[in-house]
């Protein structure tokens, strides 16, 4: 009887060595990093200070080219939008977004770089903003 | 003659014990009691109500209630009234008044209601209408009852700090009534506009620009915006103010809305930390519940201004709150 108590506690001091061992490795953000190489913008979104979105249609994104073009209705103050992300699993983004930001230089269009899961792979977007403008009356 | 004694002894035991027994005092003066509630939310507006139930009553069969007096640090607008009626549920949930008291009557910043019927226990309810002269300052109550022997107890209730917020509501807005006066906090017609050019602060239009491939809808827009918001409103050059404007959705303030009670409201902090630096002096295509942040290029007024509801074309209904800064 002694032996067989012996035999358990030592697999469950085993067993608490082996989880305890378990590499669950995090970034600077706290964030887990994991073996996932994928590395894309699944969606991608552009709300105003209402917080509702100002883009008209879909945003195009090409994730070979690494751009995102994005129509936005009339009126919209670019200097005020809240950009929204749809990442694929585990990745992240850089810079992070933290408030409004400014988007009016259509001429230095912003960029984003997506990060993989396993930290490994990078790519940099960019954002080209375009605002629907009247067309001649028909 | 032992028995004789014991017996006596018992009796008198017993009849100490039952006199012990009895708290009873039939001169005793027994307390009022009283409860008050705050019913009102929100920020205190002026030339709005701050709403109490105060309930008074004693013990049944301990006396009657003569009076009730509500006396307010600052007296109230001449709408300040105690009602004189008390109240039940009733079994379908709905509150029943029965009249107890005479109409309150207003002297200073007193309001007394004077009970009529002989009742022991009543719940009255009092309206305070923030006059002008409160608006910035502190407001407390303090709440009297008293019965026909003397007997009286008070409740203090407050301080209430009153908002420095100006609010009007259901402003109307059309295609010809559309030149806004933030001071005024009105909305004016062109004509009546001319007079008052240093008082416009923004102009309202709506245009269906479908047709050239935009939603241009309901727009708001400073006198001095780019003309293409403006479209071919007649603004005259006298109308030289300009402002920043802060598109919202989803703030439903309890006071500028039609609909039931959100319990959320527009407080003074609100407009002392919004920050509206670099925005537009427009807002494009606005949408019936949605709003707008609003800050004179003066910087003497910021303002929220409440859509609370909008014509299919050009009218509609906005309500307003100014903060002076």
């Amino acid at each position: 009887m002694k032996k067989i108590f012996s035999l358990i506690l030592i697999s469950l001091a085993l067993l608490t060595t082996a989880t305890a061992c378990y590499d669950n490795p995090v970034d600077d953000d706290g964030l887990l990093i994991t073996d996932r190489d994928e590395c894309y913008v699944s969606n991608f979104d552009l709300t105003g200070t209402d917080h509702l979105t100002v883009r008209v249609g879909d945003a195009i994104i090409d994730n070979e080219a690494c751009t995102i073009h994005v129509t936005v209705a009339y009126g919209t103050d670019l200097r005020h939008l809240y950009p929204k992300f749809s990442l694929v699993t585990d990745a992240k983004l850089e810079p992070k977004i933290e408030g409004l930001t400014d988007f009016s230089d259509l001429d230095n269009p912003r960029k984003y770089t997506v990060v993989s899961g396993s930290r490994r792979v990078r790519k940099t977007y960019t954002v080209y903003v375009t605002v629907q403008k009247l067309t001649s009356q028909s | 003659m032992k028995k004789i004694h014991a017996l006596i002894c018992l009796s008198l035991i017993a009849s100490a014990t039952f006199t012990a027994c009895s708290d009873k005092d039939d001169n005793e003066i027994l307390p009022i009691n009283n409860k008050c509630l705050k019913r009102t939310q929100g920020p205190n507006l002026v030339g709005n109500d701050i709403y109490f139930v105060y309930a008074m009553a004693m013990p049944y069969g301990s006396g009657q209630l003569q009076t009730c007096t509500v006396e307010a640090s600052i007296a109230g607008a001449e709408e300040t009234w105690l009602e004189h009626n008390s109240y039940h549920t009733n079994s379908s949930g709905f509150d029943v008044a029965v009249p107890v008291g005479e109409p309150s009557v207003n002297s200073g910043a007193r309001t007394t209601v004077t009970f009529n019927t002989d009742t022991c226990a009543a719940a009255l309810r009092y309206y305070y209408r923030i006059p002008e002269e409160a608006r910035g300052k502190d407001v407390s109550f303090r709440f009297t009852a008293t019965a026909r022997d003397g007997r009286t107890i008070s409740m203090d209730m407050g301080p209430y700090t009153v908002s420095r917020q100006y609010m009007t509501r259901d402003i109307t807005l059309s295609k010809s009534r559309c030149y806004i006066s933030l001071e005024d906090m009105a909305a004016y017609t062109l004509e009546e506009a001319r007079n008052i050019p240093d008082k416009i602060d923004l102009v309202y239009l709506w245009r269906n620009k479908i047709n050239q491939g935009v939603e241009f809808g309901h727009t708001f827009a400073s006198p001095v915006a780019d003309r293409e918001y403006l479209d071919n409103l007649e603004v005259p050059e006298s109308m030289t103010r300009d402002l920043r404007m802060r598109k919202e959705w989803g703030i439903i303030d309890g006071h500028l809305t039609d609909d039931p009670d959100y319990g959320t409201y527009i407080d003074d902090i609100d407009f002392e930390t919004i920050r509206l630096a670099d925005m537009p002096n427009y807002c494009v295509n606005m949408k019936e519940k949605g709003g707008m942040w609003i800050e004179t290029a003066d910087g003497r007024y910021r303002a929220y201004l409440y859509i609370n509801s909008l014509r299919s074309t050009s009218g509609g209904v906005i309500s307003i709150k100014r903060y002076n800064m």
